[in-house]
């Protein structure tokens, strides 16, 4: 791709967010994102994969597993706000940069629309105590029948105060993911424990997987429903440029998040099919299967675990409700906060105006892009509720799966990219299986892991747009909408829509590394790029 | 050696609680000849196994 003068130099690191979040504080920024997700994801990929939910998870997680090494090397080595954005527009250009940015930024309207419906799902775990039956609180409007409209106010008013929240400003939130992360970890650990020891029947367990088998068209989108158990990893790429010394903590950070996510979420559903759950009778029909009673709960289905298991389950049952709010309230939040930074390191690089990138006058927070996108988040909230009754989750999830795999495509492909764009870059942690190999003189090392993860999600991709029926329609055209802003955006400013903008790769690294403290990279980076400069001298003598 | 902070005890804790918990799976679904819990659980268990490595080297590290 040609690049081209831009009317002003932009793309370094400028100042504007502030840097405040310590190295517990990353971990569990990420892990209120990730984490949070299998208290969504559960109920769902049940109802899909039925006896093979364990499988489904699995095999998304594996694809997970090389999507988090792959951020964890590109957010070590670049330490800034963007993200998969950013990681994708310095190893492809500009307009794939603005791709991935458009399918992230779904993502993230969709995290917050998603987590505050869920959270409001396990908060209407408490109704039936007081004699609510959540599902009769329905309604008819206009052409849109049996909508859940108290489900539906619940959501909104939770957005509304997420909005509130991150006005107001960023301590106040990362403070509250810190807290309560530790609390829902713990409990998390009590609750696998506890379950697999009192309350998990491997024969249950077997006799769902022989005998409750799901056809390979539910299988297959089950497994697309299952990646969304693992989205988040962005959050932590994002709070790289929030945290100190980011090359020597995030690798340490998100490796520890990565396999602690993914083993707690496929605990979740192995210990959920090899339980003995209450049969449920609805509409006339008996549910008795575990899969087909967390698919019937796919509002709470964590909670109907913790419930289940003897002993403890009066009391952990409430409580993994109250805890699975309130996480799922702060990965919504996490949505705003990444929507945000997003949006600022995409007015930065020209992809949309500057006008978002403005930061509230008291407060110091992007203000205009908080209101923004989570305003969009409530229409697609609203959209999903009129689509019917038990379709919010789903339409929303099915978008969510779209934009993710999407956005992580791409950044694979910018790995791959950036191992020979960027060989002088400080790799302060690489992805495992790389062959290495010199040419003029250089050498590189070319990550085999991420061919096979581009591959893993490219059959993901290929799942969501097979399966999804939303997913495959509203997907596309919201990046498409995006793509006629950025038309009109790039030509109104006089700049090219299919080439970049010329920039200064290496002084902008130099400026990222220093404000990120990382000295010793910086040194490195410099003498590789002296060393490099050398090579070109004598190279160019010698040819004289 | 440096005294163990609260988030080192913490890391200790939920570590044995993989190892232990990944036995037990691991047992409990090879005697039940249910085959994808047996891979669950020595997962879990590789994974505790793994961290409590990490967890013994960087204190030895410290220590030095």
């Amino acid at each position: 791709m040609k690049e081209h003068e831009p009317p002003a130099a932009s793309g370094g690191a400028e100042e504007g967010l502030r840097r405040e979040v310590t190295v517990w504080g990353s971990y569990m920024w990420g892990f209120a994102d990730v984490g949070a997700d299998t208290y969504v994801a559960l109920g769902l990929v049940m109802a899909a994969a039925a006896g093979a939910t364990g499988l489904a998870f699995g095999l998304a997680g594996i694809v997970y597993i090389m999507i988090g090494l792959a951020y964890t090397e590109l957010a070590a080595t670049y330490p800034v706000a963007g993200g998969g954005q950013y990681f994708t527009l310095r190893g492809l250009g500009d307009f794939w940069g603005f791709v991935a940015g458009s399918a992230l930024l779904l993502d993230y309207t969709i995290d917050i629309a998603l987590f505050s419906v869920a959270c409001a799902g396990y908060i209407n775990f408490f109704l039936p105590y007081a004699g609510i039956q959540s599902s009769n609180l329905v309604l008819s409007l206009g052409p849109a029948h049996q909508v859940e409209w108290f489900w539906l106010v619940e959501t909104l008013c939770l957005i509304l105060c997420l909005i509130w929240l991150n006005i107001r400003g960023i301590r106040e939130s990362s403070r509250l993911n810190e807290i309560v992360g530790v609390i829902v970890i713990a409990t998390e650990v009590g609750l696998i424990v506890f379950g697999f020891i009192a309350a998990w029947h491997p024969e249950i367990f077997r006799f769902q997987w022989t005998h409750q088998f799901p056809s390979a068209r539910n299988f297959m989108y089950g497994t697309s429903l299952a990646i969304i158990s693992f989205v988040g990893l962005e959050s932590i790429s994002q709070a790289a440029q929030e945290t100190r010394r980011p090359a020597t903590i995030v690798p340490r950070t998100s490796v520890a998040l990565i396999f602690s996510v993914f083993l707690f979420a496929t605990a979740f559903a192995v210990l959920g099919l090899g339980m003995q759950l209450p049969a449920e009778q609805v509409e006339g029909k008996w549910y008795t299967q575990p899969w087909e009673i967390l698919g019937l709960h796919k509002d709470n289905p964590v909670a109907v675990i913790a419930k289940a298991v003897p002993v403890i389950g009066v009391i952990a049952g409430p409580f993994a409700a109250a805890l699975g709010a309130l996480i799922l309230l702060i990965s919504a939040n996490s949505g705003v906060m990444s929507a945000s930074r997003l949006t600022y390191s995409m007015s930065r690089f020209h992809f949309i105006d500057r006008w978002f990138d403005e930061v509230h006058r008291k407060y110091r927070t992007p203000a205009r892009t908080i209101v923004i996108f989570s305003v969009i988040a409530m229409v697609q909230t609203l959209l999903a509720f009129l689509a019917g009754k038990d379709r919010a989750l789903d339409i929303l999830a099915n978008m969510y799966a779209f934009g993710a795999s999407t956005g992580y495509l791409l950044v694979f492909v910018a790995l791959m990219r950036l191992r020979f764009s960027d060989p002088h870059s400080p790799r302060p942690y690489k992805v495992p299986l790389n062959v290495k190999f010199r040419r003029n003189g250089q050498s590189y090392e070319f990550p085999v892991l991420a061919v096979f993860g581009a591959l893993g999600v490219a059959m993901i991709l290929f799942m969501v747009v097979w399966t999804h029926e939303i997913g495959r329609i509203a997907g596309p055209a919201w990046i498409l909408a995006c793509f006629g802003y950025y038309v009109w955006y790039r030509k109104r400013q006089g700049l090219p829509v299919w080439r970049s903008i010329k920039r200064d790769w290496e002084q902008q690294q130099q400026e990222v590394l220093r404000e990120a403290e990382e000295f010793d990279l910086l040194e490195r980076y410099r003498a590789s790029l002296q060393a490099r400069d050398r090579v070109t001298r004598l190279t160019e003598d010698n040819n004289r | 050696m440096r005294t163990l902070r609260p988030i080192d005890r913490f890391q200790i804790l939920t570590t044995i609680a993989y190892v232990l918990l990944g036995a037990v799976i691991l047992l409990r679904a090879a005697a039940a000849q249910a085959w994808f819990g047996c891979v669950f659980g020595a997962v879990m268990l590789a994974f505790g196994v793994y961290r409590a490595q990490a967890i013994v080297r960087a204190r030895r590290e410290i220590g030095r």
